[in-house]
């Protein structure tokens, strides 16, 4: 699992308001690295660079949505976290694309001081390294239809109002 | 702020000043006490050139300037509280509907003025843009499926924000309507945000297959 992507809000780690723009806002660490038991879901991927594999993440994500918007999605090297001493657990993930929901780990044990690494490696890579992507509204309801017809999940699983 | 024409309006026993020739005009702002006093005066002069205060009879002409006016309820007020506290209690995320939608779907239908004038004083007075981007993305989905006209207006002065927050809500409000009447917004808006310019493209690409 080389890569660990998360769901952001780009600009809030592009242009945060009323902040330098070099600058990590808190609403992103508060936001988008919010966690849950000291826990932080992130989806894992081989090649974020290959567009498919960003769209599953994305497609996963959206079967749990209620609304088909914009998803932003960011991608930092699980090395870099390794490397600084936060632990990764092979959790499921949650979605409706079964094959999709072993593509999922937490980052566990994490505490102030860890999630402090982890926005700064998640501000690097967004600012510095490109490394994000926006999937729109129609593209997304139109991966969502494509995995229906797949059969990877039923319309009716949807919470889509 | 409409203050001081329902204040105008009470005092000079008018059943809708609006009605009034260069009333409107004069009370379409925010006001302090003393202003009000000097758009009521202003008002008054601009009544009686117009030839309509005659229809009022005396009762127009034995009003007191007093020093404050006096409080009447304003139905914006409560919209936009509610909406605010809605908003802060959960906070307005992308893929999850938001209570907040469904406040401002009611008072587009019951108050469709108070939430123009409501807008467009978020739009040009308040400077937390996160809010107004998350106000916004919310007034979007509540028009989700027949946006009003005025939506488009209002999608457009965001667009025209310095924030890349309100900016970059409107994007996503254009493509959620994804309308052909929504098309001339994008296409004549020039960003000079990298990754918003890229997407503000994608909906450009969107709406003209729409």
């Amino acid at each position: 699992m080389p890569w660990l992507v998360r769901k952001i809000a780009q600009r809030k780690w592009l242009n945060p308001e009323g902040l330098p723009e070099d600058a990590v806002g808190a609403d992103p660490i508060t936001g988008d690295l919010r966690t849950g038991h000291n826990r932080l879901s992130l989806w894992t991927c081989d090649d974020p660079a290959n567009d498919a594999q960003i769209n599953e993440i994305a497609t996963a994500l959206g079967t749990r949505r209620d609304r088909a918007d914009p998803i932003d999605l960011a991608w930092v090297a699980s090395e870099q976290l390794e490397r600084a001493g936060i632990e990764l657990e092979k959790t499921p993930g949650d979605t409706l694309l079964a094959d999709m929901a072993e593509h999922h780990v937490d980052l566990i044990r994490v505490d102030q001081a860890r999630l402090s690494v982890v926005a700064s490696v998640f501000a690097h890579a967004i600012k510095h390294e490109h490394r994000y992507k926006r999937i729109g509204a129609k593209k997304l309801r139109n991966l969502l239809a494509t995995a229906v017809g797949n059969g990877r999940f039923s319309l009716a699983q949807l919470t889509e109002k | 702020m409409n203050l001081a024409r329902h204040w105008i309006s009470s005092e000079l026993t008018m059943p809708d000043c609006e009605q009034v020739a260069g009333l409107e005009h004069f009370c379409s702002q925010d006001c302090s006490p003393e202003q009000v006093s000097q758009i009521y005066r202003e008002a008054k002069k601009s009544v009686e050139d117009t030839q309509a205060w005659e229809p009022f009879g005396e009762s127009m002409c034995t009003f007191t300037i007093v020093a404050s006016p006096p409080r009447i309820p304003d139905p914006r007020p409560s919209l936009e509280r509610q909406v605010r506290c809605a908003i802060a209690e959960e906070p307005v995320e992308a893929g999850y509907s938001h209570p907040a939608e469904a406040i401002l779907a009611k008072a587009v239908i019951n108050q469709p003025r108070e939430v123009i004038e409501w807008l467009v004083h978020l739009l040009t007075e308040e400077r937390n843009y996160g809010l107004v981007g998350d106000i916004l993305a919310c007034f979007g989905r509540a028009v989700e499926k027949s946006p009003p006209w005025w939506a488009y207006n209002i999608a457009e002065n965001a667009l025209l924000s310095s924030s890349v927050a309100v900016r970059d809500s409107a994007a996503q409000t254009l493509e959620l309507w994804g309308t052909s009447a929504a098309l001339r917004i994008p296409k004549k808006h020039d960003e000079s945000v990298g990754w918003l310019r890229n997407y503000i493209e994608e909906v450009i690409e969107l709406l003209e297959t729409a």
